[in-house]
């Protein structure tokens, strides 16, 4: 038998961010006299660096729902873009006992290729199998509600019909740790129902949960830990209840 | 500092590293209908809005090579030495531009998808990998163009034609090794995109595309310096499987070992580059 790493609780870590750092490199625009010119070597810019979090290092453990809530560019969706493992990490090391996945608003569609073919693609860029793929087209479909759009290209449809195509397509897979950015409803009221359900489903199936969120109330529906996160440092790390009134209070 | 591989509690898995070989090349495997199905879907969807259709995959090569034959064939006359010009001609552009073609596209995938890097987890490779199915399926009817060529050229029907499906497989292998190559450079370096259009003009003018080195170039030593360059070999194979005369063995033995080695060796260095998408 294999130990399974475990807190004092004895429930199992499912997920270890270990000392985590991310720096953007981004180029500003340098003044474009001789002098700026000949100091940039040129190039017309001059280098910048943000660092977006800074040394971060938690635990998640099997059946915790944890939130991350913080002010717009405090570094949310960027350590769970890491968690996720879609961002590779200037510093540190994400471990995980499954893989992870995000359910975000960010697509990978293409919009010369019709619904039905969007959706076929991108199944099997989730690794579904090819044998399953032919019959789950049309479920996916009829969840995203294109009736007859689905053999138009997708580049015709509204921004609202393709946030539900994604949103249908992502949902397909039942991760065992759950990433989610954000804009849990997506499309209109009706929609939105359908979506918060197919949520539910996923959560049940997931042992692990993370979730970036601005609404307080989605956090506290979903969440039982919850971290405060400010210009890429942990502020508070606790229980929901208690780290969202310290947030209110600041 | 980090912790190694082999400190960590069992169970758990490093999200940001370098898979093994092994589990590589099966999350690869697992993903090969992608591979497939993305290009053919994404080809029938390419000239949709075109009025000519799918007909421009037929069309693209011939007004290739009508114009090349108009300049080079009858203007300024490189046909020296050379029987069937056009067909030699159409043989060396097309086979060059799908290796260019090939090499450039693939070269970009990772750059390009960044959306998709930061949205979906999968072995990177899986990017070049399908750009070159694509290229290699739309290079299809470019091949069936030059059999019309050659036929409307008075060409007979030649046993060594069905050579030119081995051909563009070893072509395909080759141009994506190199094109998993110049992926990782183009990660950390993206000013490479800006030099590569120099690079390949070069090689295009040192693979004989336009001229037959046998009537343009009198050093024989100078000649057989031509066989290193892969690009010539693929292309004086071509020819050979086309036109027909003297099989080219040691163009042959360059094609293929061009091939078998360029493959994994880029392979290696892609992987290595791994993981793709950072900040």
């Amino acid at each position: 038998m294999t130990m399974q790493p475990t807190d004092s609780n004895g429930a199992a870590i499912s997920m270890m961010v270990d000392d985590v750092s991310v720096v953007y490199r981004v180029n500003t625009e340098a003044k474009l006299s001789m002098g700026a010119l000949i100091k940039s070597g040129f190039s017309g810019r001059s280098p910048d660096k943000i660092q977006a979090v800074k040394k971060v290092s938690l635990s998640i453990h099997e059946g915790e729902s944890l939130g991350i809530v913080g002010n717009n560019g405090s570094g949310k969706s960027t350590l769970l873009r890491v968690m996720a493992g879609l961002l590779p990490p200037t510093v540190g090391q994400v471990y995980a006992n499954s893989e992870p996945m995000l359910l975000g608003v960010a697509a990978a569609l293409r919009p010369g290729l019709s619904g039905r073919r969007n959706i076929e693609v991108g199944l099997l860029a989730l690794a579904i199998h090819p044998d399953r793929v032919e019959g789950l087209i049309e479920e996916v479909a009829d969840f995203a509600d294109i009736g007859r759009a689905i053999n138009r290209p997708l580049g015709t449809y509204s921004s609202g019909m393709r946030a539900r195509v994604h949103f249908a397509i992502a949902t397909t897979v039942r991760p065992r740790i759950l990433m989610i950015d954000e804009a849990l409803g997506v499309g209109d009221k009706h929609f939105k129902s359908k979506s918060y359900a197919r949520i539910d489903e996923l959560r049940e199936h997931a042992g692990t949960i993370v979730f970036v969120s601005h609404s307080n109330a989605e956090i506290e529906r979903v969440c039982n830990r919850v971290i405060w996160l400010n210009e890429g440092v942990i502020l508070a790390d606790g229980p929901t209840k208690e780290v969202l009134d310290e947030y209110a209070a600041s | 500092m980090t912790k190694t591989n082999d400190q960590m509690p069992s169970g758990l898995q490093p999200l940001h590293a370098m898979p093994p070989l092994r589990k590589y090349v099966d999350q690869l495997w697992q993903r090969r209908t992608y591979a497939i199905r993305m290009p053919l879907r994404e080809l029938r969807a390419r000239n949709m809005n075109n009025v000519l259709g799918l007909s421009w995959f037929l069309l693209n090569p011939m007004l290739l090579v009508a114009v090349y034959y108009t300049f080079f064939g009858l203007i300024i006359g490189t046909d020296r030495g050379v029987d069937n010009f056009l067909t030699f001609l159409a043989s060396g552009v097309f086979t060059y531009s799908f290796l260019q073609r090939t090499m450039t596209s693939a070269s970009r995938t990772v750059v390009t998808n960044v959306g998709l890097i930061r949205a979906i987890r999968f072995p990177r490779a899986l990017l070049p990998i399908t750009e070159t199915v694509e290229q290699s399926l739309a290079h299809i009817p470019v091949v069936a163009v030059l059999f019309l060529v050659a036929l409307l050229t008075g060409e007979p029907v030649r046993l060594s034609w069905v050579l030119m499906m081995p051909l563009v497989m070893l072509q395909a292998s080759f141009a994506l090794g190199v094109g998993f190559i110049l992926a990782r450079i183009t990660t950390n370096f993206r000013d490479l995109q800006n030099f590569m259009p120099f690079g390949f003009r070069l090689v295009f003018y040192m693979s004989g595309v336009l001229y037959s080195i046998d009537a343009f170039v009198a050093d024989v030593t100078i000649r057989r310096l031509f066989f290193l360059n892969p690009f010539f070999d693929n292309i004086k194979l071509v020819r050979f499987a086309i036109l027909g005369g003297e099989f080219p063995a040691w163009a042959a033995l360059g094609t293929v070992i061009s091939a078998v080695v360029m493959l994994p060796v880029g392979f290696t260095i892609f992987r290595r580059g791994e993981p793709y998408g950072r900040a």
